[in-house]
């Protein structure tokens, strides 16, 4: 440190003393009046009457002068002493203290910003990250007594395999309704979708099926008119039903006025008695399990009635089913199902061994987030405790450069508690503006957050910093400043004032206890940055890997647009013809090159789940494999660019006559031949065979992470469902947009509602948008402690070695090589560094192995990710220690020795 | 804390003589330095550095209160006085002082130990 540096210092120890002095007319005596001036003019007058006494005693002017000022001492001593003891003195103190503070942070700007931005961004990513796992996990579902809720689903042994858990079929639900004592309520949820028309054109909305029970279940709010109720499920066929809030808005301009309201769905008539709340938490997507694929926001709800039909039908495990349970021991309500659906007869039973399983709602809707949000949760605190270390690092390196003002100002009576204030208060400053600075930048980050995450996401719409989350932060921040403050600040402010204005800083590497300290604090450093690097590395890793899976389809320049087939085709036949007129009609849009049909692309979820078997298989029905089909037409696979490994596609001519297309998986499924084309196969129920004409590729089903499923692809006519896509592979540079693709489709049939239309590369980005938003996440963490690690290791090494400035100096002048120095303090200086660095990845190894199901392809030991992490912390090691190092060495060893 | 270059004055003994001398009447801090020197035939001296600090204790405490007033010279100058409540105050500092004395007296006269 330079004398330039000391001289600055000892100028504002000056103006701390005469600062101070100054306050003093900060304080007022019991009348009112500020003391300072009662006291001078007491002094003046006291000094005026014992000179006037002096010179009456015989005394010369200036001698009488000279005699009453030494007998009247140090006037600041006196005022020092005359309120000691007060309250008010405290306080006093306290502002003087604070304004001390301010004016030192002033001057260490860069001190107090690295400080504050750190902490503020620590803060805000656990502010931001606490109040999504407050919101999403911690707090209770709003449903009232949600812990005696079940989600009740079923495990079929015969499938167990395939399908762990699968739903549950409406002669299940019937008799648990009829039968279980233990059960307040058993409600069935069925979701599907209708066509609205009415309107300009046809609308498909998104409909749940629900019995009218499940609204009492669910306590689900309504914005206006009334639930449904069992008067409203008397018929198969719904005349009445309750519609979102969203979808209220957008067609009749409010919640009120859509009450009464009718709506077409489907042909049919039905009346609006209510409007559900946007904000009620109704289950989506597969958080009531596979194979019902709930819709994000359900835009009707209808009422379920469940006839003698459905109830006799033994198959159709169609139905998402919650349970309430009388009492809070969920045991009893999972033996009683289970008992009821053993005696159930085993025609009703569709000849399976049925068991069902329950799962508490909370379960059920944010169970499976709890991992992933444990995970980041815990990450961002592994963050906040790396920046409080390295907010430690500061204040000891501020501690250490401050050690002889201290010294000073302790041997002129600043007592230990006095100085050790001091140093908390500057911790405060920095820590409430970090605080407040966190806060902020939460407030604007966490509704980014919100948008950034997956949809699938449970209660993201509640997610929002709230005063609670607020005061948790100020308070762990206050916690946080203070203990990185005082802990550093009471070694090194504590010690004889005599030995560190004697040593002056020529100590060999200061005190033994602080180079404990700050070996400690460095092996922390390095510990939590490379824990948290690991980590990263393996979301990063395991992202590479699952981007690196061959979807089995080109998505590039492809459209696809989603069509509901009106409900007068009712033939196969007629439907197949109209998707001809319809592809027909969009080949002819400008920019579209060829068009495509299929009942379901890939990476749209699994449907049309079947048996398939060879011709006379021994095998009973439930020991056959599945498969899901898709109704394609013969030039979907060029489209799409799924490669035929055998054989051909099926021609038009040669409709009807029972070919299929299988997937490679499902070819290896069957048949144990290297040439599968030509064989038969049986689909189901099916009473003729089917000929395999080629076999193709691999597809993903639902996910990239998950494996093949087996596909058999028949043609068109063979019996294509009312919704269907259309594939449209469109020029690079002109892709068509809805407008005319709508005009092409409503031209060959007016009555056809357009559903959606997707870029093809969303199919594959909505997959991954979960894992997306995890390596978004864990990626800023990553960043953000290796920017905070980097900083508070460079800090504490350019500590370190200015300590050691004279040391070197010396070495060098008696003949020490530069390269020896620089191993003596490499190795010196980075070895509890290095230490921490091993320590951190070996726990984020252990990190990883617990949240294995998080990663894809990813095993806790990837030799190149922990290679990367700790070469590049050993880099940034070394460099935050060679650059400061390069600076002493290349002093020469004179001016080094003259440095103070 | 005590300034006397004759004779050292006891701990706690200058506010005893501080509400002796305010018995004779009001008096601003130098007149009572000046009458404890005059009485005590200047054996004992009393510094401002030990004066004030008693006076705003004792003003701190209720003992003794304060106004300004216009010393004899006619100069603003702040007057002490003795308030009710400093007057069972001086009785009991000053029978302390009694018991301390003739305790000091019976340890230096006694002819056994």
């Amino acid at each position: 440190m330079s004398a330039n540096t000391w001289s600055d210092r000892w100028r504002a120890w000056w103006r701390g003393l005469t600062a101070r002095r100054s306050s003093a007319s900060l304080r007022n005596d019991p009348s009112g009046e500020p003391i300072s001036s009662r006291y001078e003019e007491e002094m003046s007058f006291h000094l005026a009457m014992h000179e006037e006494h002096l010179a009456r005693e015989g005394s010369s002017p200036s001698q009488a002068r000279r005699e009453a000022a030494v007998a009247f001492g140090a006037r600041a001593r006196f005022a020092e002493e005359s309120i000691e003891d007060t309250w008010a003195t405290s306080i006093e103190e306290f502002r003087q203290d604070a304004s001390y503070a301010i004016r030192a942070l002033r001057r260490s700007k860069g001190f107090a910003a690295t400080g504050a931005l750190s902490l503020a961004l620590g803060l805000a990513a656990v502010t931001m990250m606490y109040s999504m796992v407050d919101h999403i996990l911690l707090r209770p579902l709003p449903y009232s007594g949600a812990e005696r809720i079940v989600v009740v689903r079923t495990q079929i042994e015969e499938l167990a395999e395939q399908y762990p858990s699968t739903p549950v079929s409406a002669s299940l639900i019937a008799a648990w309704q009829e039968q279980c004592r233990s059960c307040e309520a058993v409600s069935a949820i069925r979701p599907g979708g209708m066509t609205l028309t009415g309107g300009d054109a046809p609308l498909r909305l998104d409909v749940l099926r629900v019995t009218p029970n499940t609204f009492a279940i669910l306590d689900i709010p309504m914005r206006a008119g009334r639930w449904l109720d069992a008067t409203d499920a008397t018929t198969p066929s719904a005349a009445t039903g309750v519609v979102s809030e969203a979808f209220a808005t957008q067609r009749f301009g409010s919640a009120q006025n859509a009450l009464s309201k009718t709506l077409v769905l489907d042909g049919r008539a039905i009346t609006v008695v209510g409007v559900v709340t946007s904000d009620a938490l109704i289950p989506t997507g597969s958080q009531l399990g596979n194979l019902v694929p709930l819709p994000a926001r359900a835009e009707v709800i209808l009422p379920l009635f469940l006839g003698p039909n459905d109830i006799n039908a033994p198959g159709g495990f169609d139905y998402a089913v919650m349970v309430r349970s009388r009492a809070s021991e969920l045991r009893l309500v999972h033996e009683e199902l289970d008992q009821i659906t053993a005696d159930l007869p085993s025609a009703r039973r569709g000849d399976l061994t049925i068991r069902t399983t329950i799962t508490p709602i909370t379960e059920s809707i944010v169970g499976g987030e709890r991992q992933a949000l444990s995970l980041e949760l815990g990450a961002v605190v592994v963050l906040l405790v790396l920046i409080g270390v390295n907010l430690a690092c500061l204040f000891l390196t501020r501690a250490d450069h401050r050690q002889r003002e201290f010294a000073v100002r302790q041997a002129l009576g600043a007592g230990r508690f006095r100085l050790g204030r001091l140093a908390a208060i500057e911790a405060l400053l920095i820590t409430t503006v970090g605080a407040f600075g966190g806060i902020g930048l939460a407030y604007l980050g966490l509704p980014v957050l919100v948008r950034l995450a997956p949809d699938t996401i449970p209660r993201l719409n509640e997610v929002s910093l709230d005063w609670r989350i607020v005061s948790v932060v100020v308070v762990v921040a206050t916690a946080l400043g203070l203990a990185s403050s005082v802990v550093p600040g009471r070694f090194a402010y504590a010690t004889d004032p005599a030995d560190a204005l004697r040593s002056g800083g020529r100590g060999m590497a200061g005190s033994s206890r602080s180079r404990r300290w700050r070996r400690g604090l460095l092996c922390a450093q390095g510990a939590i940055s490379a824990g948290l690097l690991v980590l990263t590395a393996m979301f990063v890793l395991s992202f590479a890997r699952l981007l690196a899976v061959p979807t089995g389809i080109d998505t590039e320049a492809m459209t696809v647009v989603e069509v509901s087939i009106p409900e007068r085709y009712d033939t196969p036949l007629r439907r197949s013809s109209l998707l001809a007129a319809v592809a027909d009609r969009v080949r002819l849009v400008d920019g579209v090159r060829t068009v495509a049909i299929t009942s379901k692309l890939p990476l749209d979820g699994e449907s049309d789940v079947n048996t398939f078997a060879r011709v006379n298989d021994e095998r009973p029905p439930a020991a056959l494999p599945l498969a899901n089909l898709r109704y394609v037409s013969s030039d979907y696979f060029v489209t799409v660019g799924m490669p035929l490994i055998q054989g051909e596609t099926f021609r038009e001519r040669e409709l009807g006559a029972g070919t299929v297309v299988v997937s490679r998986s499902a070819a290896l499924a069957l048949f144990d031949a290297d040439n599968v084309v030509g064989l038969e196969l049986m689909v189901g129920d099916d009473q003729v065979p089917s000929r395999v004409v080629g076999v193709v590729a691999d597809t993903r089903a639902s996910r990239l992470d998950e494996p093949a499923v087996p596909m058999i692809y028949r043609p068109l006519v063979d019996g294509v469902r009312d919704v269907v896509s259309l594939v449209l592979r469109v020029s690079e540079n002109r892709s068509p947009g809805l407008g005319p693709i709508q005009t092409a489709i409503n031209t060959a049939e007016p009555a056809m509602p357009l559903l959606r239309i997707r870029r093809g590369s969303e199919l594959v980005s909505a997959t991954l948008a979960r894992r997306r938003f995890e390596l978004v996440l864990m990626s800023l963490f990553a960043a953000a402690s290796l920017l905070s690690g980097v900083i508070g290791t460079y800090g504490i090494m350019s500590h370190a070695l200015a300590r050691r400035t004279v040391e070197l100096g010396v070495r060098r002048a008696l003949g020490a090589d530069r390269f020896t120095l620089y191993r003596l303090v490499l190795r010196q200086e980075l070895s509890p560094y290095l230490v921490g660095v091993v320590a951190g990845v070996v726990s984020a190894t252990v990190v990883a192995w617990q949240a294995q199901a998080l990663l894809f392809q990813v095993t806790p030991y990837e030799p190149r990710a922990l290679g990367g992490v700790l070469a590049l912390m050993a880099a940034v090691g070394i460099a935050a220690c060679l650059i400061p190092t390069r600076r002493v060495v290349f002093v020469t060893g004179l001016s080094a020795l003259r440095v103070e | 804390m005590v300034v006397a270059r004759r004779a050292d004055l006891l701990q706690g003994t200058l506010d005893l003589l501080i509400l002796r001398i305010l018995q004779f009447g009001d008096m601003h801090g130098w007149g009572i330095t000046e009458r404890i020197e005059r009485i005590s035939n200047e054996v004992l001296q009393v510094g401002q550095g030990s004066l004030y600090p008693a006076l705003y204790r004792l003003e701190r405490q209720g003992a003794i209160r304060s106004y300004w007033g216009v010393s004899d010279n006619n100069r603003r100058a702040r007057f002490y006085a003795v308030t009710t409540k400093g007057k069972p105050r001086f009785a009991q500092e000053r029978a302390e002082w009694r018991r301390l004395a003739t305790a000091i007296e019976l340890v230096l006269t006694a002819t056994t130990a």
